[in-house]
């Protein structure tokens, strides 16, 4: 979304002023990656989702109602927010299951099952499939077997393999590079339009 | 991109897998999280990242699967026959088997209009297909090459089923004589194979078998002369 406010202080600044743009940038801005960042820490879809509306909700209070002291640290108060939420959570704090006034917030609710996810998720198997096809040894495979399959560090790998880390770094560089072609952008644009809109 | 370039690339590829792997510690972790928030193309590149993390795992786990299916499959076909029959439920279905095909076996000897083979000429091929319809008298001759032949006697439909005597007998030699007893099919046909060695001619004689009244009444009687000779049929 192309807007006036580039600068995460000219968000909050403009938030606090009463401007309601400035709430949806922030929401189309910050949502997904709030969302992307709970999930990983509960691993919990539903309960991601619980906590990320929280997220907001706090933030857009906290910045209609004062000025932030550091305002070009928003990501980071953003991400102290949605973190003591976790934390909250974790201690099996009395969370109550918030409903929000906003309904730009609901708007951008992932829903239970994402269709476009799914296509993205088995196109991206396919191109693995192709990718492993491709390589010309089996040392190159059993380096992506060991690092993705079976998440073995670097080093690691290095040293059961006897590989220079040159050849280690080149051989996953290259795999991203042909999974990005093979996988296609035109999915993961598809994935993303269809998570904001 | 120079050296220093690929060297900053790498490492941010490799602080992503790291992230996606939960290998951070709880500072880097903040840290990256604040970087993602801060950098869309950096929240890009853990999102596409994770997309190949997961499409490696799924992709591994179906190739386990056929995998397993595969090795199913060789087992199977490694199994001898030894090891096979070794196994108790082998051994009771063999058991079933037979016995089923000794059913089948008796069955079959037994079928009404199954072919009967005076001369054993069993393993020779047919020479020709002969029917003979009802007659009341030899008639004339059929004449029919050396060899073995399906004669295929009708004998009518009846309501009874009844069985059939069957005669053949050499007019030449006199003494040479086959007898049996044949049950026509569902179509009234009584069927037997002629053997390799009949040269000359032969009576063929069907009766109609009554277990409730020896006699033979001439109206239940069919005869029929066969004449084989050496050499081409078409001849004659």
């Amino acid at each position: 979304m192309q807007s006036q406010y580039e600068k995460p202080e000219q968000i909050a600044i403009a938030i606090h002023q009463g401007n309601q743009e400035a709430e949806n940038v922030l929401l189309h801005r910050y949502y997904r990656t709030v969302l992307f960042i709970l999930k990983k820490r509960v691993n919990d879809d539903a309960l991601a989702l619980d906590l990320c509306q929280e997220t907001f909700r706090i933030m857009i209070e906290i910045l209609r109602s004062r000025q932030l002291e550091e305002p070009e640290k928003l990501s980071a108060f953003l991400q102290k927010t949605a973190l003591n939420l976790c934390t909250a959570e974790n201690r099996k704090a009395v969370r109550q299951r918030t409903s929000t006034d906003s309904e730009q917030i609901e708007l951008l609710a992932f829903p239970g099952d994402d269709p476009l996810a799914q296509i993205a998720s088995e196109r991206a198997a396919k191109a693995v499939g192709v990718l492993i096809d491709e390589l010309k040894n089996d040392r190159d495979r059993k380096i992506l077997t060991l690092y993705y399959i079976e998440e073995w560090e670097k080093g690691e790998i290095c040293e059961r393999l006897d590989l220079d880390y040159r050849h280690f770094d080149r051989v996953i560089s290259r795999a991203r590079t042909r999974f990005r072609q093979l996988a296609g952008q035109t999915g993961q644009e598809e994935h993303l339009l269809g998570v904001v809109q | 991109m120079t050296t220093s370039e690929t060297r900053h690339t790498t490492t941010v590829a490799e602080n992503i897998d790291r992230y996606l792997r939960g290998q951070l510690s709880a500072e880097e972790l903040a840290e990256f999280e604040v970087s993602m928030l801060e950098d869309p193309a950096l929240f890009e590149a853990v999102e596409r990242a994770e997309l190949m993390h997961e499409a490696f795992k799924k992709h591994h786990q179906t190739s386990d699967k056929m995998d397993v299916v595969s090795d199913k499959q060789k087992k199977v076909s490694q199994v001898s026959f030894m090891q096979w029959i070794q196994q108790p439920l082998s051994m009771a279905a063999s058991v079933v088997m037979m016995i089923a095909v000794g059913f089948s076996t008796l069955q079959w000897i037994h079928q009404p209009g199954s072919v009967t083979n005076p001369g054993a000429t069993a393993g020779q091929a047919v020479n020709s297909v002969v029917t003979l319809a009802p007659t009341r008298s030899a008639g004339g001759e059929t004449i029919l090459p050396a060899g073995v032949h399906l004669i295929q006697v009708d004998v009518g439909i009846t309501l009874d089923n009844p069985d059939f005597d069957v005669s053949v007998i050499s007019q030449e030699l006199g003494n040479e004589q086959y007898q049996f007893t044949l049950t026509p099919d569902s179509n009234g046909i009584l069927r037997l194979l002629t053997a390799e060695s009949w040269l000359g001619r032969y009576l063929l004689e069907v009766r109609q078998r009554n277990d409730n009244d020896s006699s033979v009444s001439a109206e239940n009687v069919m005869t029929y002369a066969l004449r084989f000779v050496e050499g081409n049929q078409n001849e004659y």
